[in-house]
């Protein structure tokens, strides 16, 4: 058995031009010349051939052409050795069983279990067995195997989780384990249609058979889908997925103390609001947990961190009282504010060095002077690793040194100063969609309501997003996006010197926007979801504390199932089936693609091109002593 | 000598031409008077004084031999021609054997030898030399006896015409018996490719030198066998016996060549010693190279 598979295996229908030595070969079977001499005797000495070393030399010379042609079309058909889990390997069944939080119904996932174990004992009598758990994410808990008792043994040590469907995730993980060779994959689920939701693509290689094992969905089921701090108290919302109205009660816990009992009563497939009065802390975990008898009851309890979002520590540099409107405008919320302000002078800033400018996720450079090398590099240093700047190039901005601060792959702020004073200028927003923006809608026109009298000429380089411009056509706004962070270049000052920005009511939140664009996300989030919780914080439903890193202060955020789950919606087997298919012929893709990387790897052509040389060669001398 | 033919004559004498001449008499009268007529003076002039004709003095002619009695008679001036007249016995041996019925270019070896014999038989006629002609291969096949008769050519003609095809070689065998049989003095002109035993061959030679007999040996040889140029593998048969040798020309030449080599060079070292003229003639050439060498050797011996 040949234990090459090709790439072009087209190409091997080439070697039929082997055939072409065969016949030249038996059409001239007598090719030697016939001459009658007469001075033969003067050759009876020489080295003359043997007939029947001739033959074998006739025969060499035959094979060796025969075998030039043969590992020419070899080699053009790119032969690869398949991996060990090629087709070959014995067929592996993956077990796949849903450990998501919609299976935690009363007896589903019992009935999940036996389901796998049955799965195991009908699989191939020659296949090796595996078995995989899949939520948010799949995790192979037993590594292919004959020994089934293993698999059966971890099956019953299994429970339901707390996490979102991902059928994608189960297939890719099974299909891993697959490898390229010859497969079955038995999912046991309960077929719930949102584990086709989100993005990003499986991929399963041809060959590989799937079969679900329908659990079946539970009558009913109510949810926590949502929780919040109201004035008086906190709000529940719930949502019953069920085909019957449902009714209920509900608790609420502060920190671990029952602080509210309620009643609750939903329509069929309605949701419904459950209000507590109670006085809320300020900082703290609250809980609301329902009493829900037929659904799943990962989804009964619903978490809530009752502390504020820590505000987002920004530096301001600025000399004398430059700073006064923007510190205002960034203050703006009191403790709710989203920003932490601080405002050092520029010849501060040499001596924070890079270690002392890192807890800040963004810098607003107003003022220049005083601003010494050490000082520009740690500023340079700052937008390195990934945090946000915004400069004024008003009074206090000097070119030169602006121009010497030059974070790694951005282009120089190439700012030229105004001498005079010019026309009054407005803003004109060149691209509605920015971030910086994108929140004024249609207000960005109230924007040209601010009179520029004098701007600086800034050199929008190519790479660079104008995000405004001036109504002469210059810029006023530019986004220089850099490998990792952004340097928002403003034309003119922010401190009402050049212009009467900071007297209108849109400076406050077109501040807000862009110091918010440079920091990321517009706050750091309360709550996560199972499936999305941050390195470092264990994906299980409750209130849990995340560490401090990277500058952020450590934070209570609240960790809840995925409310996706509580939906009882099923997709039919056939629908699944069907997703499947297009998977499939995604898999042939990833296969030849997996083939292609192999054939790469190994250049099995290459070497047969080298034996053909080789050949060459040998049938050149060969031929050489016989014609 | 330094008589040579011109561009005319010289292709007159081509083998490639000769070859598309039918007759074996106007082969040789072809040969020899294109190849005397090249000649800047005759070399035979004197050698008779047997009276032939009177011919008119024509300016030029030598006034020696003006007939003055023929002018006193007749008062007009008349030349005497002589008939040129030797007593040289010469033979021509041919041999006929199968290996001389090779050939690659227009003529074959025994052809190219035919047209030799023939010019040579013409040439030594014209000068009244006897000549005869003994054709062999392994032993005498047919001879013709010498005589300086006129008449004699045509049947020396219909004799080279006539000798049947040989078989094997063996040069030796044949010189030593006629070596024998011819007892008088004479020339004797083989006419052979000498594929034979050097050793036997030179002793037979070498008899008829014993017996006072001046010899000059024409060793005819193809262009094929003088240059083996094949380059395919070939499987040579040999001409006179069923061997058979296959071989590939490129791996075999180097070879060959040394032994031809070494062939010629002994014929021409041991003949030459012996005082017998060796020729070597490529049968893709001329003849005039061989009459020229025959000159040579008969004007040695006059």
């Amino acid at each position: 058995m040949i234990p090459f598979s090709f790439l072009t295996p087209a190409f091997l229908a080439a070697a039929a031009a082997a055939a072409l030595p065969l016949v030249l070969h038996l059409l001239r079977r007598h090719p030697e010349v016939r001459v009658r001499f007469a001075a033969v005797r003067l050759l009876k000495d020489a080295p003359v051939e043997q007939r029947r070393r001739r033959r074998l030399r006739e025969l060499l010379l035959l094979a060796l052409r025969v075998a030039a042609l043969v590992l020419l079309a070899f080699a053009f058909a790119r032969p690869y050795l398949p991996g060990a889990a090629g087709a070959g390997a014995a067929p592996i069944t993956i077990v796949g069983v849903d450990v998501s939080a919609s299976m935690s119904a009363p007896g589903q996932f019992a009935h999940a279990q036996a389901l796998a174990r049955e799965a195991v004992r009908n699989a191939p009598g020659d296949a090796r067995v595996g078995l995989e758990t899949f939520a948010d994410r799949a995790d192979l808990i037993v590594e292919p195997t004959r020994d089934r008792a293993i698999v059966l043994g971890a099956i019953a040590r299994l429970q339901a989780g707390v996490g979102a469907t991902s059928y994608r995730a189960a297939l890719a993980r099974a299909a891993g384990a697959i490898g390229a060779g010859r497969g079955a994959i038995v999912l046991v689920t309960d077929l719930q249609r949102t584990g086709w939701d989100g993005g990003g693509a499986a991929a399963l290689p041809e060959g590989v058979r799937v079969t679900l094992a329908d659990t079946g969905t539970p009558t009913g089921n109510v949810a926590v889908v949502d929780l919040r701090r109201e004035e008086g108290g906190v709000v529940a919302t719930l949502r019953n997925a069920g085909a019957a109205a449902a009714s209920g009660g509900a608790r609420l816990t502060i920190d671990g103390r029952q602080a509210g009992v309620q009643t609750w009563s939903v329509p069929a497939g309605g949701t419904a609001d459950v209000a507590f009065a109670a006085a809320v802390p300020a900082s703290g975990a609250a809980a609301v947990t329902i009493d829900d008898r037929t659904g799943a009851t990962a989804d009964n309890t619903r978490y809530l961190a009752l502390d504020p979002p820590a505000p987002v520590p920004v530096l301001v540099i600025a000399a004398g009282d430059d700073a006064l409107y923007v510190q205002q405008a960034l203050d703006a919320g009191g403790a709710d504010a989203r920003f932490a302000v601080t405002t050092v002078k520029p010849a501060v800033v040499a001596t924070m060095g890079a270690a002392g400018l890192a807890p800040y996720r963004a810098a607003i450079l107003l003022d220049t002077q005083g601003l010494d090398v050490r000082g520009r590099e740690a500023l340079a240093a700052l937008v390195d690793r990934g945090r946000g700047l915004l400069v004024a190039a008003g009074p206090g901005i000097d070119a030169g040194v602006l121009q010497s601060i030059v974070p790694k792959g951005m282009p120089a702020m190439d700012v030229t100063p105004p001498q005079t004073d010019g026309p009054g200028l407005s803003l004109v927003v060149a691209d509605v969609r920015h971030p910086v923006v994108a929140s004024f809608g249609p207000s960005a026109v109230s924007l040209g309501a601010v009179r520029f009298r004098r701007v600086a000429r800034v050199a929008a380089p190519p790479s660079a997003e104008v995000v405004a411009q001036f109504s002469d056509g210059e810029p006023a706004l530019v986004d220089l996006a850099g490998p990792s962070a952004h340097v928002l270049l403003f034309a003119s000052d922010l401190s009402d010197r050049w212009n009467d920005f900071p007297r209108h009511p849109t400076f406050l939140p077109f501040l807000q926007e862009a110091v918010g664009y440079l920091v990321g996300p517009r706050r750091l989030p309360g709550g996560y979801l199972v499936g999305e919780v941050p390195p470092g914080v264990a994906a299980r439903p409750g209130v849990v504390t995340v560490p401090a890193a990277d500058g952020q202060p450590a934070r209570r955020v609240a960790v809840n199932v995925d409310p996706r789950e509580a939906d009882l919606a099923r997709i039919s087997p056939a629908d699944f089936q069907s997703a499947i298919v297009r998977l499939e012929d995604a898999g042939a893709v990833e296969a030849r693609a997996a083939a292609a990387a192999d054939e790469n790897r190994q250049h099995v052509w290459w070497y047969a091109l080298v034996l053909v040389l080789v050949v060459l060669v040998g049938e050149s001398a060969v031929a050489r002593r016989t014609t | 000598m330094s008589g040579r033919t011109g561009p005319g004559e010289r292709q007159f004498l081509d083998p490639s031409v000769l070859a598309r001449i039918g007759s074996l008499e106007l082969k040789a009268r072809s040969i020899v008077e294109g190849f005397l007529s090249g000649l800047h003076r005759s070399p035979f002039k004197g050698f008779s004084v047997e009276f032939a004709e009177y011919r008119q003095y024509m300016p030029g002619d030598d006034i020696a031999t003006i007939d003055w009695k023929v002018f006193a008679r007749s008062d007009r001036y008349y030349v005497k021609k002589f008939e040129e007249e030797t007593n040289l016995e010469c033979h021509l041996l041919l041999d006929v054997s199968a290996s001389m019925a090779y050939g690659s270019g227009a003529l074959t070896k025994r052809e190219y030898g035919a047209c030799l014999a023939a010019s040579l038989g013409y040439l030594m006629n014209r000068q009244r030399d006897a000549v005869g002609l003994i054709g062999f291969d392994e032993q005498v096949v047919s001879m013709l006896p010498a005589s300086a008769r006129p008449g004699h050519l045509r049947a020396l003609l219909v004799t080279l015409d006539r000798l049947p095809q040989g078989t094997r070689t063996d040069v030796s065998k044949p010189l030593h018996q006629l070596a024998d049989a011819l007892a008088r003095r004479g020339m004797i002109v083989l006419i052979s490719d000498l594929l034979d035993d050097p050793e036997q061959v030179i002793k037979g030679l070498k008899h008829f030198r014993f017996r006072g007999s001046d010899v000059i040996v024409f060793h005819l040889l193809d262009p094929d066998e003088l240059r083996f140029p094949f380059e395919r593998a070939t499987r040579f048969e040999d001409l006179e016996d069923a061997a058979e040798v296959l071989a590939v020309p490129a791996l075999v030449r180097e070879h060959y060549l040394k032994e031809l080599d070494a062939l010629i060079t002994r014929y021409r070292r041991e003949l030459g010693g012996a005082g017998i003229d060796y020729c070597l003639v490529d049968t893709s050439q001329p003849l005039d190279f061989a009459l020229m060498a025959y000159l040579s050797s008969r004007a040695r011996v006059f």
